[in-house]
């Protein structure tokens, strides 16, 4: 019972309780860039315009018959320039877990919660500069200004984003569950402070980081008390957009490096003593990604390679990776059938601790601003004394 | 209209008698440039086959006369203007006349000489006044003109040398230069005047004249050698500026038809009135792609394929009216509720309900005051006959007599002859791929027989409306369809 009981909290806080992000499959299928749907230049969040009154109205639901009166005359943007918007998830799971050997059998495990529950806040004080904020209930917040140094200027843009942000890495999956996401401390909570410049080129996104390298929401850096040097997060993400238009396809890489961090990555947890991980860490993340559209089908693709470099004690390095990917069929409009694969390695040394999980989800979108999506997924793991797990998860998604 | 009225009386009004004559002549000074030879990269076999085609941009005879110089009086109105018919031809892959003056209400009949596609583009200030497909010899088209100003020509149709202008005057006191630079306005009431002269690439020069009851005017006009102009340059005839009196039922606010009127007078009201009606649905469900001010500039442009309509140069594609004629407000709505296939723009049908869309559509016409004039009116499209093997084979002889190759390949894949084509926005265009199945026009065949009949304004792709009837027009739309063969496995795939 204990271990089942652990298992959901587990799953709730390692963030099923996934947060206001995007959906990489959208770009994919579009060939488009995040900025066409998102406020914020990396994706996730408040949705501008289009996103919220094109994409998710006239794209996204399954065909229905002709409007009779305004019904579905919403709109988020409440006067000129302030926009809010909002996303709530809420689910019901249910999970079991092989039996290791030698433990007491545990029955499954049901529980119904709340996934998501955010408001945005878009304040476009000009054409140039506006103010992004998002509170979520359990996913802490973000909140930045965020200027644009040339509106107008076609595909050609600077940002500068200052605040309390996620900073630009790999894909922003709305799911943060993922091997890629959370597994390597992309979760919900890790927002950092700090500044971004992204340079969009046309074709290429070139998004640069300055963050403290805190997890957890910390709005300070408390990183680095013994040791005055430089030691913030210098994160730097490229996404270069190819291909004929029946054929979009993205391809980017991107850097994180954290100097003199006092935790190890979530990725070595268990692997690390405590102590030594206190002395400080030079953290190395390292991803690559790729988005592919073709007709009906999208393919996601994010492998992230994590180095950690123990100033004191045991382990001295530690290397590990992931993967997540995800192959979409838009079965008919409004009608998506999902597989995904994911793959996490903590420790290249010795494949004995690594994991396999995937996935097979229907997702359905009956109406503007609603989904709903029914997920089976199978983890299976190399060590025995973990055992295999399967989850069933059902959610309605609103957002608006 | 007093002040209007007012203006009027200060003007010289120019009476029609026979009168005295302004006699002149327009020449150049400096070195006679020889005339630069065009090398037609585009049907060589009859584009200059017979003579070469050399370029008319400065035509320069002996002792400097300067030809091609269109010569008018400006600032002067005329109550009941002669209107004389003009010609033009298309022959050598040529528009001759090269520049022609013509009063304002005339009618010009267009004829094709040359066995090869051409089409004859008129803008003026850019806009499309028509674009009549011409693709056989002896076609004869005719076209009135009424706004005044230079109607620049084009052929779309591969043909990127040939340019001529039609300077359309709101009077009859206008002369274009032949070779020998001579030129007479007769008729011309005695007094002073303001002669302006026109030339596409050396300028605008104003004399002033002062014409005497017997011996009438004698000028010289003089354009100096100096870099030519990149464009044509604008001519201004200085009429007095026509004042709008409010309409007695304009007073009133909130009685507007959804129809325009047509009435000049009422359009301020009109139009602020279906403003201030479709502001809140336009910015909610169009501004982010067409912008707040209808310039096609909303904030997601860069992150899109398409570029979204311009609606405050009043052109538009899916029309039942003529060509360069303005949509109906039947056409703006079925636009909104079909979307346009195979583009960003959206079908709203499924979140507007009718009424929307209509104040929508009235909405779209309030940008462009060319709707002041009222909108165009529709041509009947005729009962479909269903698609026979017999109809498809008549259609593949006009899609081949109609030489529609030349734009879209011969087998409709778009790899026709004429590639480097621009819209009427400036933009890159490229004919569609027939082949696939997907069409701009709507889904249905009356879709594609209104576009050959009406042609899509801004863009090269011609009407037809004058060269084919009824059985032959949908004869060609079924050959159109069956160029696109079923696609089961694009469909299945879901491929564009
Ligand atoms: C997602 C972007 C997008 C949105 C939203 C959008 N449009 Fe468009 N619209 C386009 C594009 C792109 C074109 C040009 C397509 C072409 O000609 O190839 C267009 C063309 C048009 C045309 C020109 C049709 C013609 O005959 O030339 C009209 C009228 C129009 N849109 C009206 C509207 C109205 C009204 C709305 C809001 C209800 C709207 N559009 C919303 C993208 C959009
Ligand atoms: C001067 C070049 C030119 C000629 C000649 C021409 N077209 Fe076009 N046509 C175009 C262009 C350019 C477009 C695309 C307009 C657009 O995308 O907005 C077009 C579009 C079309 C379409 C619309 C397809 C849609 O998406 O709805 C049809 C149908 C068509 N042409 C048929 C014909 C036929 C039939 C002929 C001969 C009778 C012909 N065209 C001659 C240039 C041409």
């Amino acid at each position: 019972m204990k271990s089942a009981t652990v298992m959901v909290w587990v799953i709730l806080g390692g963030a099923w309780a996934s947060e206001a992000d995007a959906l990489p499959r959208f770009s994919a299928r579009t060939g488009a860039e995040c900025r066409l749907c998102h406020v914020s230049p990396s994706g996730g969040g408040v949705r501008t315009r289009y996103g919220s009154q094109i994409f998710q109205r006239l794209a996204l639901p399954i065909g229905g018959g002709e409007a009779t009166d305004q019904d579905w005359a919403f709109s988020g943007q409440v006067m000129d320039g302030l926009t809010l918007g909002g996303d709530l998830r809420g689910a019901y799971l249910y999970s079991t877990t092989t039996t290791p050997e030698g433990q007491a059998p545990s029955p499954g495990s049901s529980t119904f919660f709340l996934m998501q529950a955010d408001l945005y806040a878009a304040a476009h004080l000009s054409r140039h500069f506006s103010i992004v904020l998002d509170l979520g209930v359990y996913s802490g917040f973000e909140a930045y200004l965020l200027f644009s140094l040339a509106p107008d200027a076609g595909g050609y843009d600077l940002h500068l984003r200052v605040g309390h942000f996620q900073p630009s890495f790999g894909l922003r999956d709305v799911n943060h569950d993922l091997y890629t996401r959370g597994a390597v401390g992309f979760g919900p909570t890790d927002r950092d402070t700090g500044l971004e410049l992204t340079g969009l080129f046309g074709p290429l996104t070139v998004a640069l980081s300055l963050v403290n390298g805190t997890f957890n929401d910390a709005v300070v850096d408390r990183n680095g008390a013994q040791d005055r040097k430089f030691e913030k997060a210098l994160a730097l993400r490229t996404n270069l957009h190819l291909g004929p238009r029946w054929l979009p396809i993205q391809v980017g890489a991107s850097i994180y490096y954290n100097p003199n961090v006092d935790s190890p990555n979530p990725l070595f947890t268990g692997l690390v003593d405590p102590n030594s991980a206190a002395q400080g860490v030079d953290e190395l993340r390292l991803s690559a990604h790729a988005l592919v559209g073709f007709g009906r089908f999208t393919y996601q693709a994010e492998w992230v390679f994590v180095q950690d470099q123990f100033a004191v004690g045991a382990p001295g390095r530690l290397r590990g990776y992931t993967s997540a990917q995800e192959l979409g069929a838009r079965i008919i409009d409004g009608l998506d059938l999902l597989g995904t694969f994911e793959f996490q390695e903590p420790d290249v040394s010795l494949i004995d601790d690594g994991a396999l999980r995937f996935g097979v989800a229907l997702e359905i979108f009956p109406l503007p601003y609603l989904d709903l999506r029914l997920m089976v997924r199978r983890a299976l793991y190399a060590q025995p004394q973990r055992g295999d797990g399967t989850d069933v998860l059902c959610f309605a998604h609103g957002a608006f | 209209m007093r002040a209007g009225l007012i203006l009027l009386c200060l003007l010289p009004e120019v009476a029609l008698a026979a009168g005295p004559t302004i006699r002149g002549r327009v020449r150049y000074q400096g070195p006679a440039p020889t005339p630069a030879q065009v090398d037609p990269s585009v049907n060589p076999d009859v584009c200059g086959r017979k003579k070469p085609i050399l370029s008319e941009q400065l035509v320069v005879g002996p002792e400097g006369a300067l030809a091609n110089v269109a010569v008018v009086l400006v600032g002067i109105t005329e109550r009941a203007p002669t209107r004389t018919p003009a010609q033009l031809t298309q022959r050598n892959c040529v528009f001759v006349p090269h520049i022609q003056t013509i009063t304002a209400g005339s009618t010009i009949q267009i004829s094709n000489d040359d066995p090869v596609v051409h089409n004859v583009h008129a803008r003026l200030a850019g806009e499309t006044l028509f674009n009549l497909g011409m693709p056989l010899a002896g076609t004869r088209l005719n076209r009135r003109l009424d706004r005044p100003g230079v109607v620049e020509l084009s052929c779309d149709s591969g043909h990127v040398w040939m340019q001529a202008s039609l300077i359309v005057v709101p009077h009859s006191y206008h002369a274009t230069t032949p070779a020998d630079g001579w030129f007479v306005i007769p008729d011309v009431t005695p007094g002073r005047y303001r002669l302006r002269a026109w030339h596409e690439r050396l300028g605008v020069q104003e004399v002033e004249v002062v014409v005497e009851p017997e011996r009438g005017a004698e000028v010289e006009i003089v354009f100096a050698a100096g870099p030519l102009l990149e464009e044509a340059p604008v001519l201004s005839f200085d009429l007095p500026a026509t004042a709008v009196a409010p309409g007695p039922e304009s007073e009133g606010e909130g009685a507007v038809e959804l129809h325009p009127s047509g009435r000049t007078d009422r359009w301020p009201a009109e139009r602020d009135a279906a403003r201030a009606a479709g502001l809140g649905l336009y910015r909610q469900h169009c501004a982010t792609c067409h912008g707040e001010a209808g310039d096609g500039a909303g904030e997601s442009v860069p992150f899109l394929h398409d570029r979204p309509r311009n609606f405050t140069r009043g052109e538009f594609k899916f029309r039942s009216t003529r060509s360069g004629d303005l949509p109906t407000i039947e056409d703006l709505v079925r636009t909104l509720t079909v979307g346009i296939p195979g583009t960003e723009m959206p079908s709203f049908r499924r979140v507007l309900p009718p009424r929307d869309r209509a104040i929508l559509a009235r909405y779209v016409m309030s940008y462009s005051d060319r709707f002041a004039r009222g909108p165009g009116v529709s041509i009947p499209i005729p009962e479909a006959p269903p698609s026979t093997p017999a109809l498809i084979a008549q259609g593949q002889k006009t899609w081949v007599r109609l030489k529609c190759a030349q734009c879209h390949g011969q087998g409709g894949e778009a790899d026709g002859v004429s590639k480097q084509m621009v819209d009427d926005f400036g933009h890159a265009i490229t004919a569609p791929d027939l082949t696939r199945g997907i069409y701009k026009s709507g889904p249905e065949p009356k879709d594609l027989y209104r576009t050959l009949v009406t042609g899509l304004s801004g863009t090269p792709m011609p009407a037809f409306a004058e060269l084919l009837g009824p059985d032959q027009l949908w004869a060609l739309v079924h050959y159109l369809r069956s160029l696109a063969p079923p696609r089961p496995v694009s469909d299945l795939l879901g491929l564009p």
